[in-house]
């Protein structure tokens, strides 16, 4: 027995390896590193922030013109709040749409214009436009930091000043000649050009060569950054296999992020523990008592009346949609008769009256699925030789039915118990949001409606553990109770 | 596979042919949906009601199933018959205008009663029936090739295909269903290749609906095979030393005309088996992702959508509980045949397997 437990032990990391890579290739497909850092710090946060963040958790590498461009933006040689950092895998893609819808329109060119073509062409050049918004804008971007970089800060703003004012000049000379032309308030004109050109000249004294130097470095960054291809990249994302290896690290030191709302996931995922457990436990001990008794007339009256209505009755509980009779219950126990509150709940004491329609309910759920199984399971023992061999000795029937048949169809029951305690703590999803009840069912259904990604992994990893572990115990428990089984 | 004995048993079972009748009634509705109940009656037709002469009076043009007005004229949908556009209250209606009897038409002109939107909640029952038999059907189909042929492979081959493939299966059997079809649905929901590859199949942007139902239909498919394949594996090691398997080796015939022409009809009774209860499993999925309202389009006439919807439906005043009972009703009455005629199926099928 031992060697099999310690084998299915060894199995487990791999199987957990194995559910923890699903997880995490599920979680990734969609969604960009990007989105799990502003889920983390925030809609708030800068992009700066996210991505050292992300470089943090693994998810991204500086280049080396990343690392500069964030020492500068450290010591204040660049303005933090408009650098933009690229990631060559955005960068990429703007090309390729570009290159794609490009195609597309060449090829729409190439076919006959009728209507069709004219209203698939329009919905392209939406596009187009949208992709050329977007590169338009990083180049922006990539030349305004070229342009800061080569003047420095203080003096690229000076420049700019100039520039604005050389602007100015040339606005007030076209007034001016427009004034003359139309030989109106020529004289105001003329005074507001001469004062625009004096500050200029002013400015242009103070700081000789800025305006040149300014000119200089636009003409080399035109140059410099025709497309998008020529953007250097600041940051790239690492291989998927690093990411999955960070977040391995990440969840054997149990850390599972944070929510949306900013609490650490294991901080809520414990609180909410409490009232999953108070309602599951008590509804599946009661649950599990009923279907036991049931189980045991069913083998008492078997092939009478008896055992036919407890039959009928399972099956047609079973086929009743739980949703449904969810909604049934709670309007007309809670909502019309108000025998119970319709939902909410307490702590302490107080919170029994909340607990007791969700546990009533699932009582009746489980009810019809429990108590076939169980009346399988000791129908089958009934009809064992030893029962016969049982009876031929005198036994009366009750102690046939509870010392014996009762024992042994214990075992497929213990083993059932066992795997369904882990489903416990994650309560019924339904019930709980249902009435309210701020267990991890309603947790994660919650989360579910925010796509809170962190909770639902960490659910999910955990109801793993959980699941695997109880497995094996029970495998164990089996052995041990029955004494025909040898593990191994 | 002795056919002839399995029908004669199944048919010696008067319940479970009765059921087989129903499920064959509801196949023949569910195909004929389309043509029973068009479009245009499931369009929603808001404002007072047409019926009576000037209408009923009921601002609310919704109204419980017309055995039940007819049969409690005492009720408050007769008293509360809210105001009318300008804010007036509607008077309530005289004992005369009540023409709800038998002999008149409105007592079968809304069986089920009309729900919030001025649609029949059976033609709407109809058309989401058409539509549990897909959610029914693909999964199932789906999870049984997947489990056949992984089980088939696993119990045959053994060695390292049956580690490599009892490790998935331990894999998928650990994470819980529901979070791994959420999970599942979230993460391909929105994915780009896939959204191409259903416009070269002919379903745009514009059939949005039926194209989040396949997904989620695919997605169940490929979630819930674990189960069967246990099975199947058990049952093919049992026979991968059979007589007959040997002698066809001898015979020369290669592994896949042995898996596939002897051994696959020997382990199908359990495919049939599962089939059944898969079906209503599936159907029960489908009610629960409605209701958590990940993956199926609320413009869709599922029994889900119903049932989900009537949540808030229930709490209205005076409550509309009709669109919820006749949903349940109706999946009850599904699954239930369902059940029996799998019971029936299974016994006669494989008698090891009777209770």
């Amino acid at each position: 027995m031992l060697a099999y437990v310690l084998r299915k032990l060894l199995y487990m990391p791999f199987i957990l390896l194995g559910v923890v890579g699903i997880t995490f290739m599920l979680f990734t497909i969609s969604t960009r590193p990007e989105a799990l850092a502003k889920i983390q710090l925030g809609e708030k946060s800068t992009a700066r922030q996210q991505y050292q963040w992300l470089e943090s958790k693994g998810y991204i590498n500086w280049t080396e013109r990343g690392l500069a461009k964030m020492k500068a933006m450290e010591t204040g040689a660049l303005p933090t709040r408009t650098t933009q950092l690229f990631n060559a895998a955005l960068l990429e893609e703007f090309a390729a749409d570009r290159d794609r819808l490009e195609a597309e329109m060449k090829d729409l060119d190439g076919r006959d214009q009728n209507d069709e073509t004219k209203a698939a062409k329009s919905v392209l050049e939406d596009r187009i436009f949208k992709n050329k918004t977007l590169i338009n804008g990083a180049l922006k971007s990539a030349t305004t930091t070229f342009l800061i970089e080569k003047l420095t800060l203080e003096t690229y703003g000076k420049a700019n000043a100039l520039a604005a004012q050389e602007a100015a000049v040339a606005e007030a000379k076209s007034a001016l000649e427009e004034a003359e032309t139309k030989k109106d308030g020529v004289e105001e004109a003329r005074k507001d050009y001469e004062a625009a050109k004096k500050q200029f000249d002013d400015a242009m004294a103070a700081t000789p060569g800025a305006l040149q130097k300014l000119k200089d470095a636009k003409a080399e960054a035109a140059k410099k950054y025709a497309k998008i291809e020529d953007v250097e990249a600041d940051l790239r994302y690492t291989s998927r296999f690093t990411m999955f290896l960070h977040y391995v690290s990440d969840l054997l030191r149990m850390d599972f992020g944070d929510t949306r709302s900013g609490r650490p996931v294991a901080e809520v995922l414990w609180k909410g523990m409490g009232p999953s457990l108070a309602l599951a436990l008590p509804a599946f001990l009661l649950s599990e008592l009923i279907a036991l008794f049931f189980g045991l007339l069913a083998a008492m009256y078997r092939k009478t009346p008896m055992d036919a209505t407890l039959v009928i009755s399972s099956i047609v509980l079973m086929s009743v949609n739980g949703i449904a009779m969810i909604m049934f219950g709670q309007k007309m126990l809670a909502a019309d008769w108000n025998y119970f509150p319709i939902s909410g709940f307490a702590s302490g004491f107080g919170m029994v009256r909340y607990l007791m329609l969700p546990a009533l309910l699932y009582v009746v759920l489980s009810y019809g699925e429990h108590v076939r199984f169980n009346r399988i399971i000791m129908l089958d023992e009934v009809g064992q030789d030893y029962v016969r061999t049982a009876r031929a000795k005198g036994l009366n029937e009750n102690t046939v039915l509870f010392k014996h048949v009762f024992r042994n169809s214990l075992i497929p029951l213990i083993t059932r118990w066992v795997v369904a305690v882990p489903a416990l703590y994650t309560g019924s999803l339904i019930l709980e949001s249902f009435f309210g009840i701020p267990g991890l069912g309603y947790l994660t259904v919650d989360a579910i409606s925010n796509s809170d990604g962190n909770i639902i992994r960490a659910v999910v990893v955990i109801g793993a553990v959980s699941f695997m572990l109880a497995n094996l115990l029970s495998d164990v428990l089996y052995a041990l109770v029955d004494p025909r089984i040898r593990l191994g | 596979m002795p056919w002839k004995d399995v029908i004669k048993q199944l048919l010696k079972r008067r319940l479970a042919m009765f059921c087989g009748v129903v499920i064959v009634l509801c196949m023949l509705f569910a195909v004929l949906a389309r043509v029973l109940v068009k479009d245009a009656d499931l369009a929603s037709r808001p404002g007072v009601d047409e019926v009576a002469e000037g209408g009923t009076g009921m601002e609310r043009y919704y109204h419980p199933p017309g055995w039940f007005l007819a049969f409690s004229p005492e009720h408050e949908h007769w008293t509360k018959t809210g105001t009318d556009k300008n804010g007036k209250k509607n008077p309530a209606i005289a004992m005369e205008a009540r023409s709800w009897g038998l002999a008149d038409g409105n007592f079968w002109r809304f069986p089920m009663g009309c729900d919030i939107e001025g649609v029949s909640v059976l033609a709407k029952l109809i058309r989401g029936l058409e539509l549990a038999f897909i959610i029914g059907i693909v999964p199932t189909l789906i999870s049984a090739v997947i489990a056949t042929i992984m089980g088939l492979a696993a119990g045959y081959f053994g060695g390292l295909v049956d580690d490599i493939i009892g490790f998935l299966m331990s894999v998928l059997a650990s994470i819980p269903l529901l979070l791994l079809l959420i999970a599942f649905i979230q993460a391909v929901k929105d994915s780009e290749a896939i959204a191409r590859w259903f416009e070269g199949v002919g379903l745009g942007d514009d059939k949005k609906a039926v194209r989040n139902l396949l997904l989620v239909l695919v997605v169940i498919g490929v979630t819930t095979w674990v189960g069967l394949c246990r099975l199947v594996r058990g049952e093919v090691i049992k026979h991968k030393n059979r007589e007959y398997v040997q002698a066809a080796r001898a015979l020369g015939c290669g592994h896949g005309r042995i898996l596939f022409q002897h051994i696959l009809p020997n382990v199908f009774h359990l495919v049939i088996i599962t089939f059944t209860l898969a079906f209503v499993g599936s159907v029960g999925l489908e009610v629960f992702l409605s209701f958590v309202g990940i993956g199926i389009d609320p413009t869709l006439p599922t029994w889900g959508q119903v049932i989900s919807a009537a949540r808030n439906e229930l709490q209205r005043d005076p409550s509309v509980w009709w669109p919820l009972a006749g949903a349940t009703t109706l999946l009850f009455v599904l699954s239930l045949s369902f059940s029996l005629f799998g019971d029936a199926l299974r016994d006669a099928l494989d008698p090891k397997l009777r209770t």
